[in-house]
């Protein structure tokens, strides 16, 4: 054996040494993974290293490199329509491999997910929990991430035209649905109807939906459940592109995302950059009625609902055996015009004069939303460490002519009606450890916010709030078939707000307290417990019950004024307390051969649930309707999802969805409202074409959604319909570069319909009309 | 492990349901007739004088509030000029019982700037059933307005004409100040609610600063083609004249095509 001299004279032969010597050399670990069958490149599979926590993805020729120390790996493979494959591996020198993954359709059944760093299987989590992968075409194909989203059964969208959409989760939307971008919370006012996601759709890779009780892990807004949009993986060695084009004829728009990934060894960065503007949509009618009159709609077209958004993000992140960090810098913006008749009474002189297609006019609503995130996750011998630090900036302001609204000292082009200035500091950190059979984590969450307000019309004052928890899981897995966790979660909260009073417009001088100052602290608790059985091969049954809290948001508790997300004078009372939920979550599966079935009913009793309930008063401002007040009430909500999957041929699979929401508020005797019709969803894919890099298929979806009778009081019932969406995508390799091409027909029949979740439903404006969509998606 | 949560959701489903104590309240409430001094439509008032509203209300259980919202109808016009001042108005009533003959009455501001206005009754039942609402418009004048003065045709009865007749307009319009815009136009309803586009449709920019007469023949030039393929029916001929000071004064004139 030679002995190497090293000659320590020479700093930087020192320092290198120092910074080498770390108890393990590093090797690589290079190769490429294939289609069993087929032998052809699987490009879309993506690779987990269990010990680094680090998910890798593939060149467009379906190989990977990577460097880590030479110790002993699990590795996971996981590609849509294959088998899952573990391998366990010694690395003590540069290895090469060629990985063979089996072709199925029993998809999906031991993926691993990530479920709060209790990395574990799918199937073994107590909680309807869902992970998908938005592959390129469908996440550009609809107009936002939540109405991409809408094809899973138990969720919804709630949309303010095009542009602009909520997600909601078995009915429950705004601040009971958390929305975890990269690992922060997304804060953007949600407690808004007309406030959408702030977050671009085309940097949107896997997300994870939490359908049910999530407070325990994410804290107060999670009672409905969760959409984590998880972080991309890593990207490939060296340089990677991808650009991702895509034009919809319905409102002639335009989109185009830029990514740029470059990875060199522990190293990599991510950047992606996105451009969308589109004009006024339109839709398959040419009037409307609305308070018995007759109102135009020329040339079919909904007037001023054109917009633009911009995107940009980068990411540097560095990812070694022990330590993965991400810094993320992401500038999001967007601008979108308001149908005019939506923050008034719609005038036919407004309506019969279409104006510029492409501009956006008054009213409309803007929104900038900065972040700066960082994620450490440490290993510390066999426990993780995993922390996130970020900063958040929504800027929202809702633009309209003061002049409509009996502001008449002020100049017409004084157009700031209400302006909300959102700060939000967050912290996250999470230590996780398994010992035997038992896998433990602890943490800490918490976040700091303060509002800053402006524009002539009044809605929330000034304010600043805090809400932090600790909170504890556990989970035993007691055999191979039975499994059952719990935790407990305590939670603390304070808002502090400053008095506003404002000039009452017939008597400007006069000053009229439209919030009192407030200071006011929640302390709540959740705990959840549940258990999963697996009795064989086939079956999967889950069960969770779980005590849920959401603390009022200061909209709730202080607002008081004339909303342009609702058409109405909301008021908020400071004397509302924690909303407290008991929540049971049940899911059973079925899977065998060519079939895959599954249950999940669900069951919530909510105590102080808030919502705005009519008043029976006037609003004293000019042209407004009666106040809506935010008041609490005892309610009952539950339901369930069925789904049915049958593969006909290798080639051609169908499936089968349900989704039922039935709730009811035991004060007033009458459903809650905007609660989500019955639907159903019956699709089929079939893959004309699959071999030598060439991939082709054909996805129908027919929609068949009922009437919704169960309505609230002054909110209109809303007839039943049916969509039928096509959609085709082809692709190929050139060289190394992989193509991507579609065509969708969204509502290819051009059905009239209104949506019962929508901004514009009030007006009896129906929803667009056909749409189809072209994309070209190139990687290399 | 199933059947027990099958009936504690049976049992909990069953408990909502019997919580009814009483039937909730889901209808609307309405509001019949109103009139504003006796009219539903072509109603001019002078500035000081007065507007007596009146309202049949109703509904099946308890009436909550009614509600008058009067504002401006100027729709773009008017604004940014000096002087403009355009009326608001709000007031809101607490009433009681199943129907209601509602009164009121309000002095028109002076001082405002003459034009179209409009006012916006709603109402609302105890239990916060919103009623449709309902409109109805009238022209303030407050002195200062154009003059609008047809001296053929006779506009004193409705005018009637036939396809592919030329209906020539005379007569001036005078002012004290600047007249700014001129608009006229021949169409099925001067308020714009329905679809159809206008027969006739012309808009004037006096572009001079000091225009106080314009005459409807030789400024204007207004002989309106009524096209043989036109429809039969009632129409209204509206001019629209809008001074320096933003002061409208609107001019209504029924014309039956044959």
């Amino acid at each position: 054996m030679k002995k190497l001299f090293l000659n320590f004279s020479n700093p930087f032969l020192l320092l290198f040494f120092l910074m080498s010597f770390n108890g393990f050399s590093q090797v690589s670990l290079k190769g490429k993974i294939i289609d069993k069958e087929s032998k052809e490149a699987l490009a879309s599979a993506i690779i987990e290293v269990h010990e680094t926590g680090t998910f890798l993805e593939l060149s467009p020729s379906g190989d990977f490199v990577l460097e880590l120390e030479s110790k002993s790996y699990t590795l996971h493979f996981l590609a849509n329509g294959y088998l899952p494959k573990e391998l366990h591996l010694n690395l003590k020198k540069d290895t090469i491999l060629t990985i063979e993954m089996q072709p199925s359709y029993q998809e999906m059944k031991e993926v691993l997910i990530e479920d709060f760093h209790l990395k574990k299987e799918l199937a073994q989590s107590s909680l309807n929990i869902e992970q998908i992968r938005l592959d390129q075409i469908s996440k550009a194909e609809q107009n936002s991430l939540s109405e991409s989203l809408e094809k899973k059964a138990g969720l919804q969208a709630f949309n303010t035209g095009v542009g602009v959409s909520k997600p909601i989760i078995r009915g429950l939307m705004a601040t009971r649905v958390a929305v975890i971008n990269q690992g922060l919370k997304q804060e953007g006012q949600q407690w808004g109807m007309d406030h959408g996601l702030e977050i671009d759709p085309f940097s949107v890779g896997r997300i994870q939906i939490i359908k049910g009780a999530a407070s325990l892990q994410y804290g107060s807004s999670a009672s409905g459940g969760v959409l984590n949009i998880m972080e991309d993986v890593l990207p490939v060695e060296g340089f990677g592109f991808t650009l991702n084009s895509r034009f919809k004829t319905n409102n002639q728009s335009f989109g185009n995302s830029l990514r740029v990934t470059y990875k060199r060894k522990k190293h990599h960065l991510n950047a992606r950059f996105s451009l969308e503007s589109f004009e006024d949509f339109k839709v398959p009618a040419n009037n409307f009625i609305y308070n018995g009159f007759n109102l135009p709609l020329v040339d079919g077209t909904l007037k001023n609902t054109a917009g633009n958004s911009k995107s940009f993000g980068i990411t540097y992140g560095y990812s070694s055996n022990n330590l993965n960090l991400r810094l993320n810098f992401s500038n999001y913006d967007q601008k979108i015009g308001l149908f005019p008749g939506a923050t008034g009474i719609p005038r036919a002189f407004d309506l019969e004069d279409i104006g510029n297609r492409k501009d956006v006019d008054i009213p409309n609503q803007g929104v900038n939303h900065q972040s700066i995130k960082l994620s450490i996750n440490q290993k510390l011998g066999k426990k993780w460490l995993q922390s996130t630090f970020g900063f958040q900036r929504n800027l929202r302001a809702e633009n309209s002519n003061p002049l409509a609204h009996g502001f008449l000292q002020l100049r017409e082009d004084d157009i700031l009606a209400i302006g909300l200035d959102l700060t939000t500091l967050s912290h996250k950190s999470h230590y996780s450890w398994g010992k035997n059979n038992w896998k433990s984590s602890i943490g800490i969450d918490q976040q700091y916010q303060k509002n800053k307000r402006s524009g002539w019309e009044f809605l929330l004052p000034n304010f600043s709030n805090y809400e932090g928890g600790i909170y504890g899981l556990a989970e035993n897995k007691i055999n191979s078939k039975f499994i059952w966790n719990a935790g407990l979660r305590l939670q603390y909260a304070f808002i502090k707000s400053e008095e506003h009073r404002q000039g009452y417009f017939a008597n400007l001088d006069s000053l009229v307290l439209r919030a009192g100052a407030l200071n006011k602290t929640f302390f709540n608790y959740s705990f959840s417990t549940g258990f999963t059985y697996i009795p064989n091969n086939n079956w999967n049954h889950k069960l969770n019950v779980a005590k849920s809290f959401r603390i009022p948001v200061a909209a709730e508790l202080l607002s008081n004024g004339i909303h342009h997300g609702t058409f109405r004078h909301e008021m908020g009372d400071a004397q509302l307390e924690i909303e407290n939920g008991i929540q049971v979550d049940w899911g059973s599966t079925y899977q065998k051969g060519r079939l895959g079935t599954g249950i999940s009913p669900f069951f919530n009793y909510f105590s102080n649930y808030i919502y705005l309930n009519p008043s029976g008063q006037f609003s004293p401002l000019p042209d407004a309707g009666q106040v809506y007040t935010y008041s609490s009430t005892e309610a009952i909500h539950t339901g369930g999802e069925i789904f049915l999957d049958y593969q006909i041929l290798k080639n051609l699979n169908l499936s089968y969805a349900f989704e039922y929401v039935y709730n009811h508020n035991l004060k007033t005797d009458l459903p809650l409202p905007f609660s989500p019709p019955l639907s159903q969803l019956i699709s089929s894919n079939y893959e004309l074409l699959k071999s030598k890099g060439y991939k082709w298929n054909l996805v129908l979806d027919y929609r068949i959604t009922a009437s919704q009778n169960e309505v609230d009081r002054n909110e209109s019932p809303t007839k039943g319909f049916q969509l039928l969406h096509l959609k085709s995508s082809f692709e190929f390799k050139i060289k190394n570069s992989k193509i991507n091409l579609g065509i969708s027909a969204r509502n290819l029949l051009n059905t009239a319909y209104l949506s019962h979740l929508s901004r514009y439903r009030i007006l009896n404006l129906p929803e667009q009309g056909r749409n189809l969509i072209f994309q070209t998606n190139i990687s290399f | 492990m199933k059947k027990p949560l099958l009936y504690l959701g049976l049992l909990a489903f069953s408990l909502a349901s019997c919580t009814k104590d009483e039937e909730s309240d889901t209808t609307a409430p309405t509001i019949g007739d109103v009139t504003i001094n006796g009219k539903t439509e072509h109603l001019t008032v002078n500035t000081g004088s007065d507007l007596n509203f009146e309202a049949s209300l109703s509904d099946n259980e308890e009436l909550g509030q009614f509600k008058i919202d009067i504002h401006d109808i100027f729709d773009d016009h008017s604004h940014g000029k000096k002087n403009a001042n355009p009326w608001v108005y709000t007031e809101t009533t607490d009433i009681s019982g199943k129907s209601q003959d509602f009164t009121s009455t309000v002095q028109v501001e002076n001082d405002i700037t003459a034009g179209p206005y409009h006012a916006i009754f709603r109402l609302i039942d105890k239990s916060g059933n919103e009623s449709d609402f309902k409109e109805i418009d009238f022209l303030v004048q407050n002195g200062n307005q154009a003059q609008i003065s047809i001296t053929s045709p006779d506009f004193s009865s409705e005018v009637h004409v036939d396809k592919g007749d030329i209906l020539v307009i005379k007569g001036q319009i005078t002012d004290n100040v600047d007249i700014e815009e001129i608009t006229i136009s021949l169409g099925e309803d001067a308020h714009g609610k329905n679809l159809d586009e206008d027969i006739f449709d012309a808009d004037f920019d006096l572009t001079g600063s000091n225009d106080l007469v314009w005459d409807f023949q030789a400024d204007g030039n207004v002989n309106i083609n009524i096209p043989t393929t036109a429809e039969s029916g009632h129409y209204v001929l509206m001019v629209r004249v809008e001074d320096n000071e933003g002061n409208l004064n609107i001019f209504e004139g029924e014309v039956h095509i044959e």
